[in-house]
């Protein structure tokens, strides 16, 4: 039988693809992969400082902290950005070197009771707060009526969207 | 017994933290690069249970009964090849067979580090005493070679409470389930202790239960008559789930899905999901081919039609069963990513809850590769209501009279009502 040192219950294996889940966000230095699939009205943002290469994403479900429940950080567009950024700077990352994109808030079903423009209120409240923070949105695909999957190399920068609808990859 | 929506949603997150042990320990003992890919607490009939590990695949892994504060039976099993990958990780020589003593021994230590993990953070939360049995060694492809019928007697004959999560890993083709299946009594022993006066009686929730799965079959039998397709409920159960995780339960490829909101005693969102093939061949049964061979205007407007049949259908059944009166919007179709369809419906909801009860139905074709998803996903307060006002009698009335059958009859699919839409000059309901 083979040996093996367990480490901690909450250390994680490296990895280079990390999905980033509804309501989830994650700051790296380790030049992962960072994925969130199939982005409907949600918005995903990615943040990346250009000299460390410390890039975080988040997969966020509403605007603001104040409009649902639960505490977790991802699922609110203006604390995901306030905590990614706080985690980043805890990283290595510098503040003024760190810039926004935003991909998703598009509108899949014409349901009234949803709301009109549920995701390009995500979206909107993402360039507020980004905004107010000072962070620049260097690129962004959001709106229209389609889902929306990103993957964040953070070790390049890259930024791939792709859609169900067509095999063209754009490039933020 | 009452369950609590705060009872089931510290429940649920216990089940979730504790996959993710189970999967960090997977992680930390082998080249894996394991993940949690869904945690479920789910309500479903026994013999449900008894199909999903009886599908004719080999598993193997441990079973661990508990005793204690919590008793029952905790399940690891990985399937056939998977279980081979995680031997052959742990110990030089494997062969074709998980059967060797060392590979057999790897296994079930693997998997008894995950389950020690998994039931002692339900001991921490709970602070509770859980005594565990020494891991048994289980292989087999059919539901006696894991649970024995103690087991199975053991558990609430129409709607048990099992806690199911699945782990995948990056890049490689993984099977592992994780079931833990509380006896009843000891589980409503446990909802005693957590749960104050409110919350929705387990009873009623059961005869809700059953009457949807008649509801559910009726749809089956109607689709069958619309499309001369043979079809056949496959899935019933009700779960538990947070509003986040539900994208991870459907398929994450291009789906075709029609979406309702409906209202009134009981409020929320009803999603049909169909892959595309399904689609065309449903389109194909009730209007003809498509010229050209994908899902145009007037085979969107199909499906549209033949999903507000099957909604009118369902929620009449519900309506009728509670004494009340639910009405839905008009259908919105979306041909996209399966997680992106889903997560409009999770925005509009999480606004005012955290974790959903989903009604979860899968109807197939008896003898082809067709099916349909569905998912009805009420508003959490609207549940609690409803169900409340919910008589016992009722529920029985309903099932020995049919009811809903009148009134879903009254929908009949109807091929020119699909012209009219397509046309633009159709409205049958203000949407909500």
């Amino acid at each position: 039988m083979k040996t093996f040192d367990f480490g901690t219950d909450e250390e994680e294996a490296t990895r280079e693809e990390r999905l980033v889940g509804v309501s989830g966000y994650h700051v790296t230095s380790e030049g992962e992969t960072l994925i969130a699939y199939g982005l409907g009205a949600c918005v995903a943002i990615a943040l990346w400082d250009t000299d460390s290469k410390v890039g975080a994403l988040a997969h966020t479900l509403l605007p603001r902290q104040e409009s649902g429940l639960g505490a977790s950080s991802g699922k609110y567009v203006d604390a995901a950005i306030q905590t990614m950024l706080r985690e980043m700077v805890e990283e290595g990352a510098g503040y003024s070197s760190i810039e926004a994109r935003l991909v998703g808030g598009a509108d899949i079903f014409e349901l009234k009771a949803l709301g009109k423009g549920v995701g390009k209120k995500n979206a909107s409240v993402a360039r507020e707060e980004l905004a107010r923070l000072d962070v620049p949105i260097v690129a962004e695909s959001t709106g229209g009526e389609h889902g929306r999957t990103v993957e964040f190399d953070t070790a390049t920068g890259r930024l791939e969207v792709t859609t169900a609808h067509s095999d063209d990859v754009e490039v933020l | 017994m009452k369950l609590n929506v705060n009872a089931l949603g510290t429940f649920y997150e216990m089940a979730r933290e504790g996959a993710g042990l189970a999967a960090t320990r997977l992680n930390s003992m082998s080249e894996f690069e394991s993940r949690v890919k869904v945690t479920r607490l789910h309500f479903t009939h026994r013999s449900e249970i008894r199909n999903e590990l009886d599908d004719g695949s080999e598993k193997v892994g441990i079973r661990v009964s508990m005793d204690g504060e919590l008793s029952g039976t905790s399940l690891l099993l990985f399937d056939h090849e998977s279980a081979l990958s995680v031997a052959g990780a742990l110990v030089d020589d494997v062969d074709d067979e998980p059967t060797n003593e060392l590979a057999t021994s790897a296994i079930v230590e693997l998997c008894h580090i995950m389950n020690s993990g998994f039931v002692d953070g339900w001991a921490d939360v709970l602070q509770a005493e859980i005594d565990v049995d020494a891991p048994e060694y289980v292989i087999g492809d059919t539901a006696g070679a894991f649970i024995d019928e103690d087991e199975f007697g053991n558990m609430h004959e129409e709607l048990a409470l099992v806690f199911q999560s699945q782990i995948e890993t990056t890049g490689t083709e993984f099977g592992f389930e994780h079931y833990l299946i509380p006896e009843h009594e000891s589980i409503a022993r446990l909802f005693e202790t957590q749960t104050d006066d409110e919350g929705i009686e387990y009873e009623k929730l059961a005869g809700f239960d059953q009457m949807a799965q008649h509801g559910a079959t009726r749809v089956a039998e109607n689709l069958s008559r619309m499309t001369g397709i043979e079809m056949d409920v496959d899935i019933r159960r009700i779960n538990f789930i947070s509003l986040d995780a539900i994208p991870e339960t459907v398929p994450n490829e291009p789906l075709v899905s029609v979406a309702f909101s409906f209202s009134g005693t009981l409020g929320g969102y009803l999603l049909f999901l169909f892959d595309p093939e399904s689609a065309n061949e449903l389109v194909a049964a009730t209007v003809g081919d498509s010229p050209g061979g994908g899902l145009g205007a007037f085979e969107q407007d199909a499906i549209k039609e033949l999903s507000n049949v099957m909604t009118s259908g369902l929620l009449d059944g519900w309506a009728n069963m509670l004494d009340a009166t639910i009405d839905h919007s008009t259908p919105a179709y979306s041909h996209d990513m399966g997680a992106a369809v889903v997560d409009p419906l999770i925005v509009g909801l999480s606004e005012v809850q955290e974790f959903a009860f989903v009604f979860d139905t899968r109807i197939h074709a008896v003898d082809r590769e067709f099916d349909v998803d569905i998912y009805a996903i009420p508003d959490e307060t609207d549940l609690e209501a409803a169900l409340d006002r919910l008589d016992a009698r009722r529920i029985d009335e309903s099932l020995s009279h049919d009811v809903e059958e009148t009134e879903f009859e009254a929908r009949e699919f109807d091929a020119d009502l699909v012209e009219e839409i397509a046309a633009g000059t159709f409205e049958e309901v203000e949407e909500l």
